[in-house]
């Protein structure tokens, strides 16, 4: 009887056992085989920040121009605040980690209509551990957030372009790449524990972020920071309206600096209007006045309808064509090579009727303008050329001297580069190449040619007829670079107005390659509206010197002309 | 009192069986627990670890962008000026081009010296006084 209490007793003990774990195991499989979460508000979802991706210079990721930096944006809660938490020390301690006026962060805590009011983002990770702090810190919030970042400041900013706060490209490249460079978010799903801290055994969901696209330039951002700095000094001496300049590699078509002023802040976009952002090199259209007759003399010299030497009347300095007259500085009989060293109007105007309206339209198509060239950036202007059947009488005289046509910056600049490459029309490209994240070249550019307007015969010829327009009666003398030789062409344009031209407003440019003999690069100067001096010899020539030198220089040509110049070396006493 | 050695019990506290599987069940009640516990923690590391490396690529790219903005051509130009040092890029005989492998392509040195020597004086940087 005794023994069977102690079984009972012992069966009654085991049972509870039994049913406890048999309990405890019930609860667990629920636990783990239901989708309790949603029921016990344990749900945990995250997005992981997919970065966009950087902008490089050619010398690739030692200089990047552009690039996203994760951030926290913090915000405030007035109606969270502790009562236990001194608001004043709270306002103290935002202000001073983000640099806003105390008063004002006071001010915002006082509001009660809205429970999300943003103070500002840091990049530093303890400003955010200094505005966490559970013990003296409450109403104060933070979200990750991404934040475009140009390291070096205002430079190629018409190039680079803005991104929008919804993280969209704006303009430049970072628009034109928008879709490159923009990246994917990922996303975390599973469960958080009482501490809001995800339990990670039970993430039901992963999905890595994915940076954007990477893209490498070809442009220099040492050219381009001599190419800037000399643009704004021209347009701030003259009180110009404008300038732009371009440095572009002759054989492959590559642009080495690409520079337009007044410039804009990427970073503050907002700060100034529309027509600062827009990019002068391309979007400007202008008459390019005298820069336009070597097109003209290689045409003539590309149909054998004369040679260097070849010579025209020019006259007392005034010719009337079709009842207008054509004024020139230039008198008596001049060869086409005078004709370009000394920018004679009436000679080239000669050789336009010579050409034929026609013909003169297929060489200047020939050699793009009037159309867009394809570079890489929104914005790019087609210029302005007439069909030869709309021309008036008058237009076969003044579209040789560069009146009567309208071009960009770029479609100029590539005409020369295309004799500097003897003839040969190289497409140009500032984008080298995207890389994705993962390391794989997405697209490489290579040099295109995309024309041959005129023989490597003619290009030479027109080149070598260029250099004497840096000597003694020349009209750049001043864009000489010391050691090297040069070819060039200055343009000194009247701006057109409403029913004509103005009587004060010019374009001022010079355009030319370095060396003469093999060009290596060519780079062209507008100014819009100089003052008091206008001509394109006075002002963009010594710009053109300027941005020359330093980009021989730099890339360390070899000069193929002797040269007295020191270069900061001091010849010690023997 | 004395014990007595001829009683025998042969009460059955609990079938084998039932008591083996009331200790095989809270043998896996107990090791699950353990393995929860350590698959938790290891979570918890996991996590810590993410979080490290989210927070180290972010302060990297942060540091990237704090150099390239130290490293400007305006910035090294002023500090060349605050040094009193006036440099500029070589002329083309003070350049010596490299190959691949880490050596100076061929004739080029001969040829900066021969230019040297046909110029025949010493030369020195010159620096401007502070």
């Amino acid at each position: 009887m005794h023994e069977r209490g102690i079984l009972i007793r012992i069966w009654f003990i085991a049972l509870l056992l039994l049913v406890s774990f048999c309990g405890l195991g019930a609860k667990l499989c629920y636990l783990h085989l239901s989708n309790h979460s949603k029921v016990t508000g344990r749900e945990y979802k995250r997005t992981l920040l997919g970065l966009r991706g950087g902008i490089y210079d050619c010398n690739g990721k030692q200089y990047p121009m552009a690039v996203s930096l994760p951030a926290r944006l913090f915000y405030l809660d007035p109606k969270s605040v502790k009562k236990e938490h001194d608001v004043g020390q709270i306002a103290r301690t935002v202000s001073q980690h983000l640099g806003l006026p105390e008063a004002e962060v006071q001010a915002q805590f006082r509001r009660t209509d809205s429970r999300y009011i943003k103070l500002g983002y840091s990049l530093d990770d303890r400003v955010f551990e200094a505005l966490s702090d559970p013990l003296t810190i409450s109403g104060v919030g933070a979200e990750e957030m991404v934040i475009r970042r140009y390291p070096q400041g205002r430079r190629m900013s018409h190039v680079l372009g803005f991104v929008n706060n919804m993280g969209v490209g704006g303009a430049g490249i970072e628009q034109q790449y928008n879709r490159y460079l923009t990246g994917t978010p990922g996303l975390i799903e599973g469960e958080k524990d009482a501490g809001r801290r995800e339990i990670f055994s039970r993430r039901k969901v992963y999905v890595p972020p994915i940076a954007g696209s990477d893209i490498y330039l070809t442009l220099d951002h040492r050219i381009q920071f001599e190419v800037e700095r000399a643009i704004q000094e021209v347009v701030e001496k003259f009180d110009a309206l404008s300038g732009w300049a371009i440095v572009q590699h002759v054989r492959t078509g590559k642009i080495l600096a690409m520079a337009s002023f007044p410039d804009f802040e990427p970073e503050n976009y907002t700060e100034t209007t529309l027509d600062v952002w827009r990019n002068n090199a391309l979007a400007i259209v202008y008459e390019p006045g005298s820069i336009m007759k070597a097109v003209t003399v290689a045409a003539m010299l590309n149909e054998r309808l004369a040679t260097p030497t070849t010579e025209f009347e020019v006259g007392e300095g005034v010719w009337f064509y079709a009842g207008k007259p054509l004024r020139d500085h230039v008198y008596g009989r001049v060869t086409v090579s005078t004709a370009l060293k000394k920018s004679s109007n009436i000679a080239c105007a000669k050789m336009g009727l010579r050409l034929g309206a026609q013909r003169l339209e297929n060489y200047l198509r020939a050699f793009n303008f009037g159309s867009k060239l394809g570079i890489e950036l929104p914005g790019e202007e087609n210029g302005i050329l007439a069909r030869a059947k709309d021309w008036d009488k008058l237009k076969p005289t003044r579209i040789p001297i560069g009146q009567g046509i309208a071009v960009t910056g770029l479609q100029m600049i590539n005409a020369y580069s295309t004799l500097a490459n003897d003839g040969r029309m190289m497409r140009p490209y500032l984008v080298d190449r995207i890389v994705s994240p993962s390391g794989e070249t997405v697209f490489q550019a290579r040099p295109e040619v995309i024309g041959r307007p005129v023989r490597p015969d003619v290009a030479r010829a027109v080149r070598e007829m260029l250099t004497g327009v840096t000597e003694e009666g020349g009209t750049g003398k001043r864009a000489a670079v010391p050691g090297f030789s040069i070819g060039g062409k200055t343009g000194t344009a009247q701006k057109a107005v409403p029913g004509g031209y103005s009587s004060t407003d010019y374009y001022a440019s010079f355009v030319g390659f370095v060396p003469a003999g093999e060009p290596v690069f060519s780079v062209l100067v507008s100014v819009e509206r100089p003052r008091p001096q206008h001509t394109g010899g006075f002002v963009s020539a010594p710009v053109f010197g300027k941005i020359a030198a330093a980009t021989a220089r730099y890339l360390a040509l070899d000069p193929d002309l002797p040269s007295d110049e020191e270069d900061g070396l001091d010849a010690a006493q023997p | 009192m004395r014990r007595n050695r001829k009683r025998q019990v042969y009460a059955k506290v609990l079938p084998r069986s039932v008591a083996g599987l009331i200790v095989l069940m809270v043998t896996l009640v107990l090791v699950y627990w353990v393995m929860d516990s350590k698959c938790a923690q290891l979570g918890q590391e996991i996590r810590k670890c993410e979080q490290k490396i989210q927070m180290l690529d972010a302060e990297y790219a942060r540091e990237e962008s704090r150099w390239s903005e130290k490293n400007t051509p305006e910035k090294l130009e002023e500090a060349m000026l605050q040094h009193g040092i006036a440099m500029s890029y070589p002329v083309a005989d003070q350049v010596v081009r490299m190959d691949a492998s880490g050596l100076p392509i061929e004739g080029q040195l001969s040829l900066a010296r021969f230019k040297r020597s046909q110029s025949a004086t010493e030369r020195v940087v010159k620096t401007l006084p502070k």
